[in-house]
């Protein structure tokens, strides 16, 4: 594994909080640059570091000029999240095939709200004409991946 | 290119050369009405003279307590049977009239349903643009109104000849009644009976309540109240406080009071000390009309009602028990 | 139901959950959420297209309130700021 995908790795773990970090470490403080030596040569630690920043500065900060570098992994795993944390789902019958009317059991109204859900989550807007045609979360999958050109 | 450039400097000579300001009184023969102190010192913040012209039938009350008003220099005073009920057809002549004889460069006026009557047909003849309700003066051609219901507030500069401009009272302090010495004059007389309208009687609601746009403490009902009648029950609170009494527009449109009576974005626009809300729900465009209040009491049923969000004390109970309970222990 | 017609109520539907999203009160948000589905879930059913609009019309004045209840909120909060 080389050290760029350790550092992604990392960016995954704690997406939000490595953001953080190194906006402040923008900041040209030196221990700052110091932890940031130490990140970068051992992955275990730098997680450690990571989180622990992420504890007592949970400001998140939204960076739109530059996203997480996605795959389709990461896209699935935040879209399987979101739908979690949705409270009329339950998240034993969750998987990535499971339609949401069908399956879950949801309305056309709670089927809006997951789809506005996911693009507070992803923050591009869904127009209703793709909106109605995304019923499993194997289609959102795909369809942020065409959305974002990740092809995998 | 040169010559238009000495175009503007002779035409902005002129206009700079003396500001004066015309400001039509208010009155109803028996006593001044108090917008006009608040137009006159809109009037002096403008700058150059202040010149009152005072019309009606019986001019006596007014322009004696108009001389004595600080910063007017002169009254303007036209007696005449043709002003009976100050048709704006009347009086527009007028000042026409007292308009190309002093050759003012500002005409003021309360923004009252008098104000409101007269000004336009001013301007109309003047062919200058009026600027209504306007709530601060930056300089003598930049004012600043509101619009959107009072949720923007719009700076604008007039380039006309003849600024025709009404004032909203409640944004300028009154000027001081006493401390002046104004010269009274004779307004330019004319034939003044107009042919075109006729003033044929007037009913005034009476009542000894203070007017519901000076009123320091104003109670006012919504559709909680459910009838013409139940409204008594705030004239009884009100009678307590010697408070005045609105209504929101729901109220004034089922017909339980008369229009005068409605505050909010098409009525009135309040600024009491306190304002007790009692049965209205909140609809917005009643909201905008006492937004400046500074104390805002709401009394309603439903504890889910947005004036609720809005009010600094709210009492959740039914209006029925509550306000005679309340009227009871003052 | 028109495609036209759907789209029309279904962003109605998420502009007032938009905006719901800040309403003043211990649980304001949730509770707003709960009474816009109930809402929009009493008229499910209504197939007539002059009805529905109708009720779109509605739906959109009260987003138009809901916003005036907000900035008169602000309104007053920055102007008692202000009392001495």
């Amino acid at each position: 594994m080389s050290l760029t995908q350790v550092v992604r790795s990392c960016s995954r773990f704690a997406a939000k909080s490595l953001r953080v970090t190194a906006a402040v470490s923008s900041t040209a403080q030196p221990q700052m640059r110091l932890m940031h030596r130490i990140s970068s040569n051992s992955p275990a630690v730098s997680a450690l570091l990571n989180q622990n920043y992420s504890a007592w500065q949970s400001q998140f900060v939204r960076n739109y000029s530059a996203k997480p570098p996605l795959t389709l992994k990461l896209i699935g795993e935040r879209v399987l999240l979101v739908l979690k944390l949705y409270d009329k789902i339950d998240p034993s019958k969750l998987s990535v095939d499971s339609h949401f009317i069908n399956d879950l059991g949801l309305d056309s109204l709670d089927h809006v709200e997951v789809i506005m859900a996911m693009e507070d989550e992803f923050g591009f807007e869904i127009p209703d004409s793709d909106a109605e045609k995304l019923l499993k979360p194997a289609d959102i999958i795909k369809y942020v991946a065409d959305k974002e050109d990740i092809y995998d | 290119m040169f010559s238009s450039n000495a175009r503007n400097l002779i035409r902005s000579s002129l206009i700079n050369r003396c500001k004066s300001t015309l400001v039509v009184a208010e009155h109803n023969n028996e006593a001044l009405n108090p917008i006009t102190l608040n137009t006159i010192s809109a009037a002096k913040k403008i700058g150059g003279d202040v010149t009152v012209l005072v019309a009606g039938t019986k001019c006596g009350p007014a322009s004696e307590a108009l001389a004595k008003v600080e910063g007017v220099a002169k009254v303007l005073v036209a007696e005449n049977a043709a002003f009976k009920g100050f048709t704006p057809e009347s009086i527009t002549p007028l000042v026409l009239a007292a308009q190309s004889q002093f050759k003012f460069t500002h005409i003021l006026a309360g923004a009252t349903a008098f104000g409101k009557n007269v000004l336009p047909r001013v301007a109309s003849k003047l062919d200058v643009s009026p600027i209504s309700e306007i709530i601060d003066v930056k300089s003598e051609d930049t004012f600043v109104r509101t619009i959107y219901a009072g949720n923007a507030i719009l700076t604008l500069r007039s380039t006309d000849p003849v600024k025709v401009i009404t004032v909203r009272g409640t944004n300028f302090a009154p000027a001081a009644a006493t401390g002046g010495s104004g010269a009274v004059e004779q307004a330019p007389t004319g034939d003044y009976a107009s042919q075109l309208s006729e003033f044929v009687s007037q009913e005034l609601t009476k009542s000894d309540r203070p007017e519901l746009t000076g009123a320091k403490v104003i109670v006012s009902g919504g559709r909680g109240l459910k009838s013409g009648d139940n409204f008594k029950l705030l004239y009884d609170l009100a009678d307590k406080f010697g408070a005045a009494v609105g209504a929101s527009r729901a109220a004034v449109d089922a017909g339980y009071v008369p229009n005068d009576l409605q505050i909010g974005q098409t009525g009135k626009i309040v600024a009491p000390e306190l304002y007790i809300a009692v049965g209205i729900s909140g609809a917005i465009q009643h909201l905008a009309g006492m937004k400046d209040s500074k104390t805002i009491v709401a009394i309603n049923k439903d504890p889910e009602a947005p004036i609720f969000q809005v009010a600094d004390i709210g009492l959740v109970a039914d209006l029925f028990k509550a306000v005679p309970e309340l009227t009871g222990k003052l | 139901m028109s495609a036209e017609i759907r789209s029309k109520v279904i962003g109605l539907y998420k502009h007032l959950q938009y905006l719901g999203r800040e309403y003043p009160g211990p649980n304001g948000p949730q509770k707003f959420r709960q009474q816009i589905r109930d809402a929009f879930l009493k008229h499910k059913d209504e197939t007539d297209p002059k009805k529905i609009m109708a009720l779109v019309a509605h739906g959109r004045y009260v987003a138009k309130e809901v916003e005036a209840l907000y900035s008169l909120k602000k309104y007053r909060a920055l102007k008692q700021r202000y009392y001495d």
